[in-house]
Parts: structure tokens; C-alpha cells; sequence
């Protein structure tokens, strides 16, 4: 097994820089939608357990189609998908989602929406009830439980997004541009929480971001996309120390990876507004 | 409020030049006066012959109409979900859409007789149709990201269509309903007026048959006065069940 995949895969080294059994293996993966749009093709990857991962790409490059295919919702048109050794594993409680609106069910309050994936587990309304509240009280959403989607900020709704993800403590989180949506201060603040959620959780994270920075701060191997048909053309190691904070976006390693990564995407970028501008950022939006 | 006041004053007008059109007219018996109406309304309704009617003419109308939601409900969720129900049940339901209920009364008589039976009957085939057309509508626009949820989470097809589907579709139930009620009422006074010994369509013939212009009047405003109710009552109903999306409203 260690030995197939050393052969396509770029780079499986773990943070460590011991070479493990992946709990995520993509082969040579290929998807191609009904109305013959090529999204993926020829995508490999490796994850090990316990890696904060990012899919950084530009738009439409089949980063979403990616994680809806880790997630069992697509079936690949070629390729395969492994997950815990498991091929093309249907939908299932080891793997958390986040969507990138929050996706919460705006006709169900606070709490019912956490508990989605729960009750499906097989828990008692009660044994949910638990959880959810547990889940409440870490994201700082307390009193919210019995509030409707449309009563909370964007910030809280995705908050919300978050600990349904976390409630069914999987082991594998799938996160399709989580904070995307929100407003810089808002976003910075998520992040940290995020942070704060998955350092020394043991999960594994697999996230998808246009954003550099983002994708910096958060990640600890940052996989770069082609554009479509869309498979990993690079992969980055973010060796900034953890735990992060705040500081972590002040020091000269940050800003060289920024610099780094801004001119490995930058040619794609440009195509994708239809030329070249002049000046420099820090993130793909 | 002032949508109010402005209806009432329009009301007024409206009321005082009739009463000036009804006088100068002077002919009774083709266009009386709106107070020897409302003198009309209120003797039938105290002698209590108008709600005796309008009891029987309710029965039949409440009957058909739930019954044809019911139906039209369920039916408008398989076929708007499975394409095979779409293909086989949902085109003869197309077929059959086009054609006037009203046209269907006379076959209804010959099949069901003169009885409850095809007065019921025709109320509900004739307003089965919006109620299932909608619903199904309803269901089409799901937005597939709540499915993804349900999907992601590993709930199955019937948590989707019972945590998803049922509550997206219910603004378009709604509309359904409403106007089914419209239908209802409209089926209700034809049936009445053709071949029937009693309800309020009934007191409505007769009372043309007896030149009792007034009391055809009468007949007409409770008419009038149930579509109205109806509507209220279905507004109510929807407000109270899509809390979610009302609040949205209410807090613009
Ligand atoms: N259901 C679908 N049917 C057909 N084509 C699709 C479908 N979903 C996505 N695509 C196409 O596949 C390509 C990849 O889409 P995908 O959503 O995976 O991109 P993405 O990298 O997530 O983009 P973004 O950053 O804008 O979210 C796009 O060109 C898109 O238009
Ligand atoms: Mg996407």
C-alpha cells in the first residue's frame, strides 16, 4: 500500500517527516459532469492523519467537486477515492462537512441543525440534545439554541455550520470554504476559533480556500491546484510553528510563504479576470 | 391603517351611490336598494334559513376540498420527486388538467346521481389541481444544497423528504391552497344551482326563481363573505406554519 502511492503521489512526508499509512488517498482521480465538464483529472493526493490540509486553487478548478467526492455525495468517473482503506466510502459519520453558506435548514432551529448528523448516528433525542449543547457552549453560541437561521449573523450561522461538523466528533473534517462568505474581521476571527477547535483534536482537515493567507495560517501542507481539469500541482509545507495566534501573521516565514504562493497562482488569477493587473496581495478572491 | 380608512370611505361612496342609482331606478325587483339588502341578509340570517344553508352548502364544500388536498398533496410530491410517478401518473394528471370542470358536472350527475356524492366529488376534482400542480412546483425547487446536507450527514430519502422537502415546499402548498379555495367555491355554487334541493346555491335559485332580488343578494354576499373567510383563514394557517420565513419579513 505505502509503497503504490509513494509512485503518484508528490509528497507524503506527515509534519514530522515520518512516512505513515494515509487516512485520505486520492488515485489518479477523474470526474467529468453529465454535461461532459471535465472537472478533475489526474488527481492524487495523500493525507496523514491528523494533517490540516488545504486545497488552495482557482475558481471553478473542481476544488468543491473534490471534497464532494471525499465526502461520498459524487462517485468518481475514474480514479479512486480511499478513505481510512475504505474505496469510495458512501456518506458516513467519520467525515464532518462544513459548506461554504453554513447550509443550515432555515425552517429548524439552532439545535436541531447541530443535530443532523447526530441523529443519524442512532443517538436518543436526549443523547443529542447533550451534545448539541456541549457544542453550543464551545462555539459561544449559548442562548442560541432555540433560534431560527434568519435570527443569527452570518458569522453565527456558520458557527453554527461548524459545530454540526464537530458534534459527530468525526475524525475526518471536510470544509468547502467555510468562511468565505464573511467579512474580513469576522473571517480572521473563525479562523482563529478554528484553530483553537482542531489543535490537538487529532482530526484531520481537509479545507478549501481561495484565500492565501487563510490558507497559510491554517494549514500545515498546502496543496496547489492546476486550473480546470483540476488535479494538485504543487504541494507547499507551512513550517510555522503551533500553536498559531495572531502573531503568526507578523513573522518573516509567513510572509515569504504568502510571496511565494502569490506568484505560483498569481498566472491563474490573471487568466481568471481576464488579464494582467499591475500590483501585488495577498489573497485570490 | 390607512389602507383601511381609504377602503372604507371607497365603501361608502360606493354604498351611497348605489342607494342614489337604486332610487332614481326605482324598480325593486331588479336592483333594490343596498339597505333593503342588508335588511334582506339580516332577516335570513335571524330567521336562520341563510345558516341553515350555508351549513349544508359548508359540509360539501369543506368535504371536497379536503379531500382534494388529500390527494393533490401527496400526489404532487411523488410526482414531482420520482420521474417514474412524473412520467406515468403526472402526464395523465396533465391530460386531464386541461379540461373544465365545470364541463364534467353532467357526467358527474349521470355517474354519482343527484346525491352528496358528485357534488363532492366535482368540488374536489376541481380543486385538486392548483393544490397538486404547486406542491409539486414546491418540490422542484428544492434547493439541492439542503439535500446535500441531509445526504453529507447520512440521512436517507425519507428524512430528505420529510426534513427537506415538506418545509421548503409549504410556500407553494400555500399558494396552492388559497387558490383551490377560490375553486371550491366557484364548483360549490355550480353544483348548487344545478340539481340540488338545498345549500346556499339552492336559496340562491330559488330566490331568483321567486324574483326575491334582496335575497339574491343576500345569497351572494355570504358567498362572498366565505371566500373571504377562506383566505384569512389559509393566511392565518400559513403564517402560523412558516414561521421561519415570516420573521424574515417582519423584521424588515
Ligand atoms: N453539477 C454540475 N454539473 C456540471 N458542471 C458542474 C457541476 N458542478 C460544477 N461543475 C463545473 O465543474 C467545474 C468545477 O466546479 P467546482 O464547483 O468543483 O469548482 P471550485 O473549484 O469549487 O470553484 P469555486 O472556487 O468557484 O467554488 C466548474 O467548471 C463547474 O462549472
Ligand atoms: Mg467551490
Amino acid at each position: 500500500m505505502t509503497g503504490e502511492f509513494q509512485g503518484t503521489t508528490p509528497s507524503v512526508m506527515t509534519p514530522g517527516g515520518a512516512m505513515g499509512q494515509p487516512i485520505v488517498e486520492i488515485d489518479n482521480l477523474a470526474l467529468t459532469y453529465p454535461g461532459g465538464v471535465s472537472a478533475l483529472q489526474g488527481c492524487s493526493l495523500a493525507v496523514q492523519p491528523g494533517e490540516f490540509i488545504i486545497l488552495l486553487g482557482p475558481s471553478g478548478c473542481g476544488k468543491s467537486t473534490l471534497l464532494q467526492i471525499l465526502s461520498g455525495l459524487l462517485r468518481p468517473t475514474a480514479g479512486e477515492v480511499r478513505v481510512a482503506g475504505r474505496v469510495n466510502p458512501p456518506p458516513g459519520k467519520d467525515r464532518g462537512f462544513v459548506f461554504q453558506h453554513a447550509g443550515l435548514l432555515p425552517w429548524f432551529d439552532v439545535y436541531t441543525n447541530i443535530e443532523i448528523g447526530l441523529r443519524a448516528k442512532g443517538l436518543s433525542k436526549r443523547e443529542a440534545r447533550e451534545i448539541s449543547e456541549r457544542q453550543i457552549r464551545l462555539m459561544g453560541l449559548d442562548g442560541f439554541g432555540t433560534k431560527f437561521p434568519h435570527q443569527l449573523s452570518g458569522g453565527m450561522q456558520q458557527r453554527v455550520g461548524v459545530a454540526r461538523a464537530f458534534a459527530i466528533d468525526p475524525p475526518i473534517l471536510l470544509m468547502d470554504e467555510p468562511f468565505g462568505a464573511l467579512d474580513a474581521q469576522t473571517r480572521v476571527l473563525l479562523q482563529e476559533e478554528m484553530i483553537r477547535l482542531w489543535e490537538g483534536s487529532g482530526k484531520t482537515v481537509i479545507f478549501v480556500t481561495h484565500s492565501i493567507e487563510e490558507a497559510i495560517f491554517l494549514g500545515d501542507r498546502i496543496f496547489v491546484m492546476t486550473s480546470r481539469p483540476g488535479r494538485i500541482r504543487e504541494v507547499v509545507d507551512v513550517n510555522l510553528p503551533r500553536p498559531r495566534s495572531e502573531k503568526t501573521r507578523y513573522t518573516p516565514e509567513y510572509l515569504a510563504l504568502d510571496a511565494k504562493l502569490w506568484a505560483m497562482i498569481r498566472g491563474d488569477a490573471e487568466r481568471a479576470i481576464g488579464g494582467g493587473t499591475p500590483g501585488s496581495g495577498g489573497a485570490v478572491e | 391603517m390607512r389602507r383601511v380608512r381609504r377602503t372604507l370611505i371607497t365603501l361608502t361612496v360606493l354604498f351611497a351611490l348605489w342607494q342614489l342609482a337604486a332610487v332614481l331606478y326605482d324598480k325593486a325587483y331588479i336592483l333594490p336598494t343596498p339597505v333593503a339588502v342588508f335588511a334582506a341578509l339580516v332577516s335570513n340570517l335571524a330567521e336562520g334559513k341563510l345558516l341553515a344553508q350555508l351549513q349544508i352548502s359548508l359540509g360539501r364544500a369543506l368535504a371536497g376540498y379536503l379531500l382534494a388536498i388529500v390527494l393533490a398533496i401527496p400526489a404532487g410530491v411523488i410526482t414531482g420527486w420520482w420521474k417514474l410517478a412524473n412520467d406515468t401518473l403526472g402526464s395523465v394528471l396533465e391530460l386531464l388538467r386541461p379540461v373544465p370542470a365545470l364541463a364534467l358536472i353532467p357526467l358527474a350527475i349521470v355517474w354519482l346521481g343527484f346525491g352528496e356524492a358528485s357534488k363532492v366529488a366535482m368540488i374536489a376534482y376541481a380543486s385538486f389541481f392548483s393544490v397538486y400542480v404547486n406542491t409539486q412546483a414546491g418540490v422542484r425547487n428544492v434547493d439541492p444544497l439542503h439535500i446535500q446536507v441531509m445526504r453529507v450527514y447520512g440521512r436517507g430519502t425519507w428524512d430528505v423528504l420529510t426534513k427537506v422537502v415538506l418545509y421548503s415546499m409549504l410556500p407553494y402548498v400555500f399558494t396552492g391552497l388559497r387558490y383551490s379555495a377560490a375553486v371550491a367555491l366557484i364548483l360549490l355554487v355550480a353544483v348548487e344551482l344545478v340539481g340540488s334541493q338545498n345549500g346556499l346555491g339552492f336559496f340562491l335559485f330559488q330566490s331568483q326563481a321567486f324574483l326575491q332580488v334582496p335575497d339574491v343578494f343576500s345569497a351572494i354576499l355570504v358567498f362572498g363573505a366565505m371566500g373571504f373567510a377562506a383566505n384569512l383563514i389559509l393566511l392565518a394557517f400559513e403564517r402560523r406554519m412558516i414561521r421561519w420565513r415570516q420573521e424574515v419579513g417582519s423584521d424588515a
